[in-house]
């Protein structure tokens, strides 16, 4: 009777417990499903965490590795494990291509196809030539600090092109850069006809071989290297990231800097030449 | 304009792009064409086509007053570059600065006049539309109104005023600015006896701790914030203190957050006063030379209130111990002890930030006198760094508003419509006879919108109203009262001039389309007392007018057709301008509008008011030199003219008497002296219950500008935040089962409305706080708000509204 019964009541527990562990299973991979790790706040957190009407809009932001031309492994899905072949993965790069593969004597040389295409790309999230770019990728809403972490300093790695910032440290980045996760060319309620004063192809030369002059202020881009430099777009790079002293050949303009000197050159008066 | 003595840095120099290409291509170091001075309007000059002309202008949107350098090319703006020469913004701007340019590109520019037929518009002429508005005023003048806002440029609302008081005999006439500052106005008044803030943005630069009350800067205020935080990075401490009702961006950057309940600056106020008194750590020597205290006088309540001793006033502060404070307000008492050891410590610099958090407030005056209170008690008023500074929201509340006087109790240059002798000067300055202007008040803007959508059988006794630079369709509190019954009421008549179309336009029986910006000359006066003048740079689009030609078509208009009170003493048009060589310039003609400067003549007509109030401005021709000058701009001996930082301090403000270190000239009192006021805590008119468990504050974001007519209309601000939505503490959302992106219904007792949610994003609320941004004109959230006012200065408390929410399934 006593064994009958405990055999009877193991049984049980044993179901019990395998109906347990089957829902728990069935519930986990479901929510595994559905909820992308790394996301605050509630259960069916979006993909993206932007504004819940930018969210409807945009799905599907693109990574913004692919979109300045990286390239990306990505992860296996839990629900294709079983499908998967196992094996390492793919040696497209070691360990070192997660630091920065900067190389300042790299020989840059650039064809006015590439400088097109960089300055078609940079004007992409920009209104016109001198506005705040705007942020291709989700922001955090509230810190700036996540900011600083990536374009303090800039990055280049296999996947990933991060521009330094072309400016000195202000504190609040958000104040001038906003989130632009929709991309520029998707179309608003209303359409908008500002058409944006475009950047300059390049600073003019008093000769072919004379060093160029800054044909844009320097203000908010004391950090030349942001653009010009191996962490900028390849079309607007310069030949020689390795010279430090940028001003030194590339005058930038008075008038640009509205600087508080007279626009034309004061002289003192020509000498009196009696006929 | 003359030339000479300019010292100016451009200000309005012509900078050719191309110039600069070919001289630059002889490797000199400048590069521009010649014009060093100013010039008159600019258009048309020796430009080339397709050069770039820059130009300087005040930016478009919030008060802080950055001023901007616009690029010009062929008759467009095509860019916007910060003003290094410009004191306030010191060459930095915020997103919406940047992107100011784009505002005027909309492709739905309103640009042609349009009347209501039915459901439907016809275009009609100017001249037909002038008609239209003189018919419906001269059928009625007495129930005509003008609403306008803290946008008119100055000469705009000058125009406005004297076209009201001194033209229609009329007292109508208010602005959005009630909604958004008067509290302010009434709490400078009670304490000081004058308007507006006795520092500067100066301060931000010298204090040693900032103290935001209710305020979110990061956001609002951004280029000020900056201002501040950015000392950080030069290696200065800044100790910054956010007091809220909900974590913002601002909070980010604060070593201290004290999350209050609603009202709960009251008590605060009065925990941190109490402390000072009872420690003897308040400023004996600055309160016995220069206060006295003031305390409400319930039987008949005004600003002057009633005379108290400092024991009585020790008295009524005793109540708010820090444990009382605490269970009031729910600030640990700790931190209140930190406040006023902070505010006891005459070592350092404090600087008290607020804006809308203490003004739209059903004790708006009260809180906004106690602040002032704290900062006279401690001594920390008068020395760079230490100023109790209220923020306006838009570009020239202070300048229009508030010194222009475009408020249904003022007439220009601080005077009031009740007072005989200010309505004597005026109509003398006016040269109008005696007894034109009407001595009643006339109604304030919630008044003026619940008259006119009364029946006006059952006493709505406005029966027009004509709206120019805002859109109250959008802001006005309880819009189900105050403007969606205007729909049924066939014989009220409402005209709005704007821009785009906007919530108002929709129920607009005539419409006009207005210039804006830099499509017109211009004059704004910021939140620190600067004045600030540009030029027009490009045509307005299509049809497309200033407001200021509108209201003198209009007036003009009247004139021709025999009304007399278009017509001064002599019989001459109000608004009759004289040209150089004699007889009157048909300035109401469009195509002559431009023949002369109008904003120079109404303005240098204006300044003569401003001396009463020691406000004084300089000449127009001074402003179109500087980027901005601070008011009072007194005429020194060699005849240059001097801008003031701090007011009411010796060595900085010329009307203070020598030897008297601090001298309230406007005092209350009469003695030089001002008011500490003791007001008491009272709850909030709506809190939270069990019908209606949350409590829904309200206000503007970065990215847009309140609402959001023209930044909505930017396609990197639109991008960035498309629309608005409900924000809510995550462990409510949990309890109602609502998540990220789940639409919800949210109710309260004046209307509901539907909108998602986003759970931690741009704020976070503690429980039981809900916020909703007001830029989206799809999401109508001032159908939830409620419209209870501050009693003084009749403005409406938007932040605390009692809603429940639902999750649609």
């Amino acid at each position: 009777m006593n064994n009958r019964t405990n055999t009877g009541k193991g049984k049980r527990v044993t179901w019990v417990i395998c109906l347990i562990t089957v829902s728990v299973a069935v519930t986990g991979y479901f929510v595994g499903l559905q909820a992308p790790m790394g996301q605050q706040a509630n259960r069916r957190e979006s993909a993206t965490s932007g504004p819940p009407h930018a969210t409807a809009v945009a799905p599907h932001s693109p990574n913004p590795a692919v979109m300045h031309g990286g390239t990306v492994i990505s992860a296996t899905a839990w629900a294709d494990m079983n499908e998967t072949e196992r094996r390492k993965t793919e040696a497209r790069g070691s360990l070192a291509s997660l630091t920065s593969r900067v190389d300042l004597f790299r020989e840059i040389a650039i064809s006015p196809e590439e400088k097109r295409m960089a300055l078609h790309q940079r004007a992409i999230n920009r209104a016109y030539n001198g506005a705040p770019p705007t942020v291709p990728h989700p922001v955090d809403q509230l810190s700036s600090a996540s900011c600083t972490a990536c374009h303090g300093e800039g990055w280049l790695s296999m996947s990933l092109r991060i521009s330094k910032m072309s400016h000195g440290y202000l504190a609040n980045c958000m104040q001038c850069h906003v989130e632009n996760i929709l991309g520029a060319n998707q179309l608003l309620v209303v359409a908008n006809s500002f058409s944006g004063l475009p950047a300059p192809a390049g600073g003019p030369r008093a000769f072919p071989e004379a060093p160029p002059m800054v044909p844009h202020t320097t203000w908010m881009r004391s950090e030349c290297l942001s653009c010009h430099g191996p962490t900028g777009l390849y079309g607007i790079r310069t030949t020689h990231p390795w010279r430090q002293n940028c001003l030194q050949c590339h005058a930038p303009s008075v008038i640009m800097e509205q600087a508080p000197l007279a626009p034309d050159p004061p002289f003192l008066p020509a000498p009196v030449i009696e006929r | 304009m003359n030339n000479s003595g300019s010292n100016n840095q451009y200000a309005t120099a012509h900078v050719h792009r191309r110039n600069f290409m070919k001289s630059a291509a002889l490797a000199t170091a400048a590069a521009a064409s010649g014009a060093r001075g100013i010039s008159l309007p600019v258009l048309g000059a020796n430009v080339r086509e397709d050069d770039v002309t820059w130009h300087k202008a005040p930016c478009r949107f919030c008060g802080t007053g950055c001023h901007v350098q616009v690029g010009v090319q062929s008759g467009q703006v095509v860019s916007i570059a910060g003003d290094i020469n410009a004191e306030v913004n010191k060459g930095l701007l915020c997103v919406k600065g940047y992107h100011v340019g784009e505002a005027l590109y909309g492709q739905d520019r309103l640009t042609r006049p349009l009347l209501r037929r039915g459901d439907s518009y016809a275009e009609i002429s100017w001249d037909d539309a002038i008609d239209v508005i003189v018919d419906r005023i001269e059928s009625d003048p007495q129930r005509f109104a003008f609403y306008g806002s803290g946008q008119w440029t100055i000469p705009e609302g000058y125009a406005a005023q004297k076209f009201m008081k001194g033209g229609l005999s009329n007292n109508h006439i208010d602005p959005n600015a009630r909604l958004c500052m008067s509290s302010a106005v009434t709490g400078f008044l009670a304490t000081y006896g004058v308007d507006e803030p006795a520092g500067c943005y100066d301060d931000l630069d010298a204090c040693d701790v900032l103290i935001m009350w209710g305020n979110n800067p990061a956001e609002m205020h951004p280029v000020l914030f900056s201002r501040v935080v950015d000392r950080r990075s030069r290696g200065e401490s800044v100790v910054l203190i956010d007091i809220g009702t909900r974590r913002t961006r601002t909070t980010e950057h604060c070593q201290h957050y004290l999350e209050m309940k609603p009202h709960g600056d009251l008590a605060i106020a009065n925990g941190i006063a109490r402390l000072l008194v009872k420690n003897r750590t308040y400023d004996r020597q600055f309160v016995e030379s220069w206060c006295n205290f003031k305390a409400p006088d319930d039987a008949n309540p005004n600003l002057h209130g009633r005379s108290i001793s400092f024991e009585d006033y020790r008295a009524f502060v005793e109540p708010y111990t820090p444990e009382h404070v605490e269970h009031l307000a729910g600030v640990p008492a700790g931190k209140i002890r930190l406040l006023a050891d902070l505010f006891g410590n005459r070592d350092l610099r404090i600087t008290s930030l607020w804006c809308m958090g203490m003004n739209q407030h059903t004790r708006g005056t009260a809180i906004n006198t106690l602040v002032h209170g704290v900062h006279l008690l401690s001594g920390h008023f008068g020395k760079p760094g230490d100023a109790p500074t209220s923020l306006t929201g838009q570009p020239s509340a202070c300048g229009t508003v508030r010194e222009v006087g475009t408020l249904a109790h003022a007439l220009p240059g601080g005077r009031l419509v009740a007072n005989a002798g200010h309505r004597q000067q005026t109509e003398e300055i006016w040269n109008l006879p005696p007894d034109r202007i009407n001595a009643e008040p006339g109604y304030h803007t919630v008044k003026m919108w619940e008259s006119f959508c009364t029946p006006t059988g059952e006493g709505g006794d406005i029966g027009t109203i004509w709206v120019q630079v805002t859109n109250p369709g959008q802001t006005l509190p309880h819009l189900n009262r105050l403007f969606h019954p205007k729909k049924g009421l066939e014989d009220k008549f409402l005209i709005v001039s704007d821009v785009y179309p906007t919530a108002t336009t929709q129920l607009a029986d005539l419409i006009l389309p207005s210039a804006m910006w830099v499509e017109k000359n211009g004059i704004y006066g910021n939140s620190e007392r600067r004045t600030q003048q540009w030029f027009k740079m490009v045509e307005p689009p299509g049809e497309a007018r200033d407001d200021c030609w509108q209201t003198i078509a209009v007036a003009h208009r009247m004139f021709d057709r025999g009304f007399k009170g278009m017509k001064d003493r002599n019989g001459k048009f109000l608004f009759e301008v004289t040209a150089e060589a004699g007889g009157p310039v048909p300035i109401w003609q469009w195509e002559h509008y431009y023949d002369v400067n109008v904003d120079q003549h109404l303005f240098e007509e204006y300044r003569r008011f401003t001396r009463l109030k020691h406000k004084d401005l300089a000449p127009y021709g001074e402003y179109v030199k500087a980027r901005g000058l601070r008011w009072p701009v007194v005429q020194r001996d060699d005849g240059t003219w001097q801008e003031t930082r701090f007011r009411f301090v010796e060595g900085h403000d010329p009307y203070v008497e020598s030897g008297r270190q601090v001298q309230f000239y406007h005092s209350t009192t009469g003695d030089d002296r001002a008011q500490i006021w003791f007001h008491p805590w009272e709850p909030p008119a709506e809190s939270a219950d069990e019908a209606y468990p949350f409590l829904l504050t309200t206000g503007r974001v970065l990215e847009h500008w309140h609402s959001g007519s023209m930044t909505r209309r930017i396609p990197e601000l639109a991008r960035s935040l498309p629309g608005a939505w409900l924000e809510m503490n995550v462990d409510d959302a949990r309890s109602l089962d609502i998540d990220n992106g789940d639409r919800v219904q949210v109710e309260s007792r004046r209307g509901s409305l539907e909108i998602e949610v986003w759970l931690d994003g741009r704020g976070r609320p503690p429980r039981g706080t809900v916020f909703i941004p007001f830029f989206d004109e799809t999401v109508p959230v001032n159908v939830l708000t409620l419209d209870a006012l501050d009693p003084f200065s009749k403005q409406p408390d938007y932040k605390k509204s009692a809603v429940r929410i639902s999750r649609i399934p």
